[in-house]
């Protein structure tokens, strides 16, 4: 469990995240909804350790990851995972070094073991085949597809997402979906999307949570939102120009 | 106003000259406190002695031929005909390897490895790589800096004994076998003569590392440093290249002065 309490962040003159309160359960998949520019990317940066706000804490399994030592924060950060918004792939890697990389660094297995763990995780995420490919060889779909597979090769309980839909057309961003439910349902992981993409939200969420102004405003279930909170939805959109 | 604001903009200046600084001095410990990982990161160790020396030797070889040409030339044809061939054989040789050889790689090499460097880190940067490492548990100065830094610091050495002989080489072709001004043995006494093994030292490892580090580290400080997209890359290129090429200089001079 991840729990935010109070979390305030500040960049120069700007209060980005004013006293953010927000309980990510276990096993469920959270989707923060919010508009551009008003801190979900670093809200989520907060939550393993990248940025450190002003106030406020985030304990992750009981225990506050915004107050411990550098040595302890990569330890706790073995537990997640972290899609980012452009998939940040090393573009010195290929696809099969980008995901064997975590394993190489930090685990004693057999090549054979680790060469196993890529194909399971490419399979995954349907790119079977790829492993020898470098990121500017594929597509923004196949980018953040081979980040996820990134992802998931370490058994992350967390896996944070920023945008995931973003720039996808219509069949990519519905495997994606599909892909963060079905990691839910035979990995049990525990997932926190970031997004303005209201279909996305429709597909996966749990738990939905508005971010406005650095608040969170409503924290529910996405019934409730489609009932009440139509308006904002419609002004997220439009935050976007779609 | 227009006063005013001048005096404010290089107050801010000033300020941001010290923030740098410190910046810097903070990055230089970050990487001495990553050395003892060296065997976790030994991977990223080699790849990067590899890249360096794969990358640099053909630009190395060229320049270093053309180093023993032209000072081969110029030795020749700046000393009268008074002066004892052997003693010119000498000015060339030693003025070459002990200063030519190191300053003039060490530029080109500045704007060949410290600019892509910076580029290099500043795009990784940019597209959220180095955060990508982080989430990964992965250290960027244990994965990025120490290696560039260390291979920096080790092959700019290497190169320039190696550049140095190949610039003696074509200088000694030049002079005996093109330009026929001087006989092979004279040649060789003329290296002989007044040999300082410091000198020698000095030439090829101190100085040397010295700006291996440099190019490496300005590097990696203002690719780490990247701000805003392509065009942030692009500046954090720039100035990699300006800075180290500007401090190469200087503290060429101040070696000298302090050590020889
Ligand atoms: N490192 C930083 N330094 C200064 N300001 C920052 C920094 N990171 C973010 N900001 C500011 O914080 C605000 C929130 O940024 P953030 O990236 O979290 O937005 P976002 O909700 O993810 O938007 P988008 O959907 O467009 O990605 C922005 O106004 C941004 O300019
Ligand atoms: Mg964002």
């Amino acid at each position: 469990m991840i729990e935010i309490r109070d979390l305030w962040k500040r960049f120069e003159n700007k209060d980005v995240l004013k006293g953010i309160n927000l309980t990510i359960e276990d096993g469920k998949t959270t989707v923060i909804l919010g508009p551009s520019g008003q801190g979900k990317t670093v809200l989520l940066k907060n939550i393993v350790g990248l940025i450190k706000p002003e106030r406020g804490s985030i304990l992750v399994d009981g225990e506050d990851i915004t107050k411990v030592s550098r040595r302890r924060l990569f330890e706790l950060r073995k537990k997640f995972a972290f899609v980012f918004q452009g998939g940040a792939l090393f573009d010195f890697l290929t696809v099969r070094e980008n995901i064997a990389l975590f394993l190489r660094m930090h685990t004693k297995m057999k090549e054979e073991e680790i060469e196993k763990r890529v194909k399971e995780a490419l399979k995954v995420v349907g790119l079977s085949g790829t492993e020898e490919l470098y990121p500017e060889e594929l597509s923004g779909g196949m980018k953040k597809r081979v980040a996820i597979a990134r992802a998931i090769v370490s058994s992350p309980k967390y896996i944070l997402y920023d945008e995931p839909t973003t720039g996808l057309d219509r069949t990519n961003a519905k495997a994606v979906n599909n892909l963060i439910n079905r990691l839910k349902e035979k990995y049990g992981v525990t997932s926190v999307v970031v997004t303005h993409d209201i279909e996305c939200m429709e597909t996966v969420a749990d738990k939905v949570a508005l971010l406005k102004e650095g608040k969170m405003f409503f924290v529910g279930k996405k019934e409730e939102v489609e009932e009440k909170y139509l308006d904002y939805l419609y002004k997220l959109e439009e935050s976007y120009g779609i | 106003m227009a006063k005013q604001s001048f005096i404010i903009s290089l107050g801010n200046r000033g300020i941001n000259f010290f923030v740098s600084i410190y910046e810097a001095a903070v990055l230089f410990v970050q990487t001495l406190l990553q050395l003892p990982r060296i065997y976790f990161y030994r991977r990223q160790v080699i790849e990067q002695f590899y890249s360096l020396t794969v990358s640099t030797l053909p630009v190395t070889s060229l320049i270093a031929i053309f180093i023993g040409l032209g000072s081969t030339v110029q030795g020749t044809y700046q000393t009268s005909a008074l002066t004892p061939r052997y003693f010119t054989a000498n000015v060339i040789f030693k003025s070459t390897i002990i200063e030519l050889t190191p300053i003039v790689l060490s530029l080109v090499l500045a704007g060949k490895i410290g600019g892509s460097l910076a580029a290099e880190i500043g795009s990784m940067k940019v597209s959220e790589q180095i955060d990508a490492l982080e989430t990964l548990s992965l250290d960027p100065v244990g994965f990025l800096v120490m290696p560039r830094v260390l291979a920096g610091t080790v092959m700019l050495p290497v190169m320039t004994i190696f550049a140095n002989f190949l610039a003696i080489f074509s200088s000694f072709l030049m002079s005996t076998a093109i330009l026929h001004w001087i006989s092979p043995g004279e040649y060789v006494s003329g290296m002989k003569m007044g040999f300082k093994a410091f000198e020698l030292y000095f030439g090829n490892f101190i100085k040397p590392s010295i700006f291996g580090f440099i190019i490496a580290f300005s590097g990696s400080f203002f690719g780490l440093r990247t701000k805003g997209g392509a065009k942030g890359v692009g500046i954090s290129s720039t100035t990699s290249v300006v800075v180290s090429a500007v401090l190469i200089v200087i503290l060429d001079y101040f070696l000298g002065e302090l050590l020889l």
